[in-house]
């Protein structure tokens, strides 16, 4: 007989961290080159990101007959897509130079 | 890589999120396959020539601050913990929705879920993130939730880059196939994985062994209950227990198969010799207890000791070269095991080779070479255990 607790709670009030407990090893001489080489991939994985949206967006409207060169180059976003890329831009900006925060860190709560 | 995880507990994702779990995941290949290798070569050819090594711990003495040491170390840790990162973006992204599903598919379950809100954790488990895995299988966040298990099985499913089956269940199938062969006799009607973290592993088991009842034990409350509601969602009947390895949930002579993979080297020898006392007391005469696991350092080449000791050291995983420094033969027999009935196996990915291929394997002698164990595109999964007499 299946024994399902008949209620289950939930209360999440807040979001996971990406802190690990214990920190992680560095490699290098100075722990600042591996710090360095995280931001470096970081960067790579929001370039990559950029590439396939583009890849992926250029060949949606090719496919459709929908890509005129020059009128996108001529395009200016509306001010509700321009405060998203805004956000964007500072969530990229985080990504990027926070990676590596854990080389070094010692176990804590 | 398929970002989608193909049951009901697929997070709602953003395509920058799958573009980047796909970016990582890639990486990740990079590392394990192209720069593996070209760590090998740099020590077989600049380090290697006329030094004789006894072990891994001299091979990682001298290879300690080479360039492709270092780079690899720095870009295989960074990858890892963009694994986790990219994931828990997407799980925060997702956590009110996560948590309906979670209950949704709890409420009609066929299967069980028991938690034990006294559970007491080890000092070993909670003193740091294992796997470099924030929040390590807790998540550390408050109140009943499934977090941790949404992070580890789309972490996974990044991790694992493709090489690991279906739902990443290939160590299950394997093992579970293997026992199949092994023993064609055994006709298991209760069977335990201890350590299921999210089951991904266990309901291979019951998939194999239909009419067993199949059980995933572990120490996580938010694994075991998304462990629960994933394989709900699958539709596959298994029960899920929070329970400590070292006080297994059943009586003596219960169980006809005890399971674990790739969990005995989290833990002390200690703790893995009180593990296996208790599996050899819960089995019944005939039963068979087997670990999936890394091979032991006696059995490989300095070198592949050295590659595969690396988690010991960079990857929060302290107890790992430990474990694997003991000989398995005795630690089955000094839980009361006959040394005869000792058996391992180096076997290919069940999902991967037909099953001629995979019978073949498992009949033959345990095989040791580079790829037994090593996280790659050709990998061999690595099993011992014994069966009660």
């Amino acid at each position: 007989m299946a024994l399902v607790p008949e209620k289950i709670e939930v209360n999440v009030s807040e979001l996971i961290s990406k802190k690990v407990k214990g920190g992680r090893k560095f490699f290098f001489e100075q722990a600042e080159t591996d710090m360095l080489l995280s931001m470096l991939l970081s960067l790579m994985a929001e370039h990559s990101i950029v590439k396939d949206r583009l890849v992926k967006l250029e060949s949606f409207l090719s496919d459709k007959g929908l890509l005129d060169d020059e009128e996108l180059a001529s395009f200016t976003p509306n001010n509700e897509t321009s405060t998203a890329m805004d956000i964007e831009r500072m969530k990229m900006i985080n990504n990027i130079l926070e990676s590596g925060n854990n080389i070094g860190n010692k176990a804590e709560d | 890589m398929d970002s989608k995880l193909g049951h009901g507990l697929d997070l709602v994702k953003t395509q920058d999120q799958i573009y980047k779990e796909k970016f990582v995941s890639s990486l990740r290949a990079y590392v394990l396959n192209d720069l593996a290798s070209d760590m090998r070569q740099d020590f077989e050819k600049n380090v290697a020539g006329e030094n004789d090594f006894s072990d891994g711990f001299e091979v990682h003495k001298a290879m300690k601050g080479r360039e492709i040491f270092s780079r690899y170390g720095s870009i295989r840790c960074a990858a890892q913990e963009m694994v986790w990162g990219s994931v828990i973006d997407e799980v925060n992204d997702n956590i009110e929705y996560l948590e309906a599903q979670v209950k949704s598919y709890s409420n009609q379950a066929e299967g069980s879920l028991v938690l034990d809100p006294d559970f007491e954790f080890p000092k070993y488990y909670t003193s740091l993130d294992v796997h470099l895995m924030p929040g390590n299988y807790e998540g550390r966040v408050k109140g009943a939730n499934s977090l941790a298990g949404a992070v580890y099985d789309n972490g996974f499913n990044v991790f694992a880059f493709g090489a690991m089956g279906k739902q990443f269940n290939d160590i299950g199938m394997s093992m579970a196939n293997c026992v199949r062969l092994k023993f064609p006799d055994l006709l298991p009607e209760v069977i335990v994985d201890v350590g299921c973290t999210i089951g991904h592993n266990t309901l291979p088991w019951k998939e194999t062994f239909p009419s067993a009842e199949v059980y995933g034990l572990d120490l996580a409350g938010p694994c075991l209950r998304y462990a629960h509601a994933r394989a709900e969602a699958m539709n596959i009947k298994a029960h899920f227990r929070q329970a400590s390895a070292q006080e297994l949930p059943f009586d003596d002579e219960s169980v006809d198969i005890v399971f674990s993979s790739m969990f005995l080297h989290e833990m002390p020898v200690k703790e893995i010799r009180k593990f296996m006392d208790e599996a050899f007391r819960v089995l019944k005469k005939g039963g068979v207890m087997f670990h999936m696991e890394l091979p032991p350092n006696a059995s490989l080449t300095p070198y592949d000791a050295f590659y595969l000791d690396w988690d010991s050291y960079y990857n929060n995983e302290p107890f790992y070269k430990t474990f694997r420094d003991l000989g398995y033969r005795d630690l089955c027999s000094t839980a009361g095991f006959q040394e005869k009935s000792f058996f391992e196996s180096v076997m290919p990915r069940f999902t991967y080779v037909s099953e001629d291929v995979f019978e073949a394997a498992v009949s033959a002698d345990a095989l040791f070479d580079e790829n037994t164990g090593r996280l790659s595109d050709g990998i061999q999964w690595y099993g011992f255990g014994s069966r009660k007499d």
